[in-house]
């Protein structure tokens, strides 16, 4: 019986957060997750610097740098970069360095 | 070589930033234009194409200017299925070269008595116990320092720090965002007309967006593309462009620049000053909604906030109920244009692919230098009544009973 109430509270839950990003469910499963730059693709252009709603993105004269602390992996930033020079990697940033 | 204290201090020295300082230095104020960059006008983020008729409000004898390439005299819109209307624009445009035009708008700020100084970064803003902005901790050329300033104009761009420090700063919606990248290619001979600019619109081409091919000269052009932010995830915006050369230009298969960025094009902030502080240009989202052309509107927007912000100065109060008449200023004259192509952009994003493909159709037929765009309008759509149920939105805003 308990573990049918589980079960309709995860679907019920999976309905209700289905457009948050970051569910209480699915924060865990995010920090599996980081976004990582490739600076060869990376124009510097900025456009992800604007869209940053935690301003975890820097600019500066030859690289784009990332915060991996106040990210929140939105993933705005991946979506609307103008030549996908961002994405989403798995696994902490410290196993991927990037 | 930097003074302790000035009366405005612009940082970004772009069109909206120098023409801030140009005015508040003409009405007497001490101050001072700093760019992060080494050189100012590089990298160019830009279709390099504005409005001539406003421009010529801040620089004198523009057509005759070096770094003017081509005028525009006509508009030609493409849809997806080869059809083409050609409308002649109220005022004609200009192509220009962005690093010598941006530099030689700094350089009337610095005739004027404006203190210009590149490689300056501002790191932070000095703001008072009560939050008003009172100067800037500044990195001119590798030396730190603090710089006081009585207003603190922020022209620093689309990815600007100084609004979001201050607090004004909002972030747009990826659907009121713009990212798009251009090249400029050549190899066009034959191919393209100095005097005619291009747009291409439709799904398939750029996705809740559109085309450019901007002439620099008779073989070569910008073309760039721009999309909304939200349907820039399969595909990015520079495949799209790719696809769109290999299939309209094939024989253009030099790329000798190219140019990425992203525009916010929500209509403008909703609040653009504080307590010693403005916000200009593509900082203040002030770009055009629905072509996401900024440079005139942020010239026009600088030429308000110096003003302003001397008249202030003079007056020695500059809280921002006192600086917002500069924000006044600004949507008495654009505000309602803003709002009405924000919503014609969401309508045209949201439309048929079909129906935009036979509006541009029908509207091929007709000689747009011989019947006024109103007179179009009905003809369109009695062509096609859908667009009744589509162009709603416009009469709801207000923008056809205008």
């Amino acid at each position: 019986m308990l573990a049918l109430r589980d079960n309709r509270f995860d679907k019920w839950a999976q309905l209700m957060f289905k457009h948050r990003k970051s569910t209480p469910a699915r924060k865990s499963e995010a920090l599996l997750h980081h976004v990582a730059i490739d600076q060869d693709l990376c124009n510097l252009c900025g456009a992800c610097v604007s869209v940053c709603p935690p301003d975890s993105l820097f600019l500066y004269e030859e690289w784009l740098a990332i915060d991996h602390e106040t990210c929140t992996r939105c993933e705005r930033c991946v979506k609307m970069c103008p030549v996908h020079a961002l994405l989403m990697a798995p696994g902490s940033p410290e196993q991927a360095p990037s | 070589m930097i003074q302790s204290a000035y009366d405005v201090i612009v940082v970004g020295a772009g069109p909206a930033g120098a023409i801030a300082a140009r005015k508040a230095a003409e009405s007497g104020m001490d101050t001072l234009l700093i760019e992060k960059r080494l050189e100012i006008g590089t990298p160019v983020r830009c279709g390099e194409s504005f409005e001539l008729h406003t421009a010529s409000q801040y620089l004198e004898d523009i057509p005759n200017q070096p770094w003017v390439n081509t005028i525009t005299r006509y508009f030609s819109i493409h849809n997806t299925k080869g059809d083409c209307v050609v409308v002649p624009p109220i005022s004609p445009s200009i192509i220009v070269d962005r690093k010598i035009f941006d530099r030689e708008v700094a350089y009337t700020a610095a005739a004027a008595g404006v203190q210009v100084l590149v490689n300056t970064r501002a790191e932070s803003l000095l703001q008072d116990q009560e939050g008003s902005v009172v100067g800037l901790r500044i990195n001119c050329m590798g030396t730190p320092s603090d710089v006081y300033a009585k207003v603190v104009i922020a022209a620093d761009g689309t990815e600007s720090q100084l609004a979001r420090w201050a607090g004004l700063k909002s972030i747009p919606a990826l659907s009121d965002l713009y990212v798009g990248t251009q090249f400029l290619v050549s190899g066009l001979l034959g191919q393209i007309r100095t005097d005619t600019s291009h747009y291409y619109v439709g799904e398939a081409i750029a996705p809740g967006g559109y085309v450019w091919v901007f002439p620099k000269s008779e073989d070569t052009a910008n073309i760039g593309i721009v999309i909304t932010g939200d349907r820039a995830e399969g595909t990015s915006a520079q495949t799209h462009l790719e696809r769109f050369l290999e299939e309209v230009f094939p024989q253009a298969r030099s790329v000798l620049g190219q140019v990425t960025g992203g525009i916010p094009v929500t209509g403008g902030l909703k609040r653009l000053v504080k307590d010693g502080f403005m916000v200009v240009g593509d900082a203040a989202h002030q770009a055009d909604p629905l072509t996401a052309g900024g440079i005139v509107l942020g010239m026009v927007a600088g030429d308000y906030a110096g003003t302003a912000a001397a008249q202030c100065v003079r007056e020695g109060d500059v809280r921002a109920q006192r600086l917002s008449r500069y924000e006044k200023r600004w949507r008495e004259r654009f505000g309602k244009q803003q709002r009405s192509l924000r919503t014609v952009r969401r309508m045209l994003t949201k439309m048929d692919a079909d129906l935009l493909d036979g509006l541009i159709r029908t509207a091929a037929g007709y000689d747009m230098t011989r019947i006024s765009p109103a007179k179009a309008m009905i003809r369109m759509l009695t062509r096609h009544p859908r667009l009744l149920i589509e162009a709603r939105v416009l009469i709801n805003s207000g923008l056809i009973m205008k």
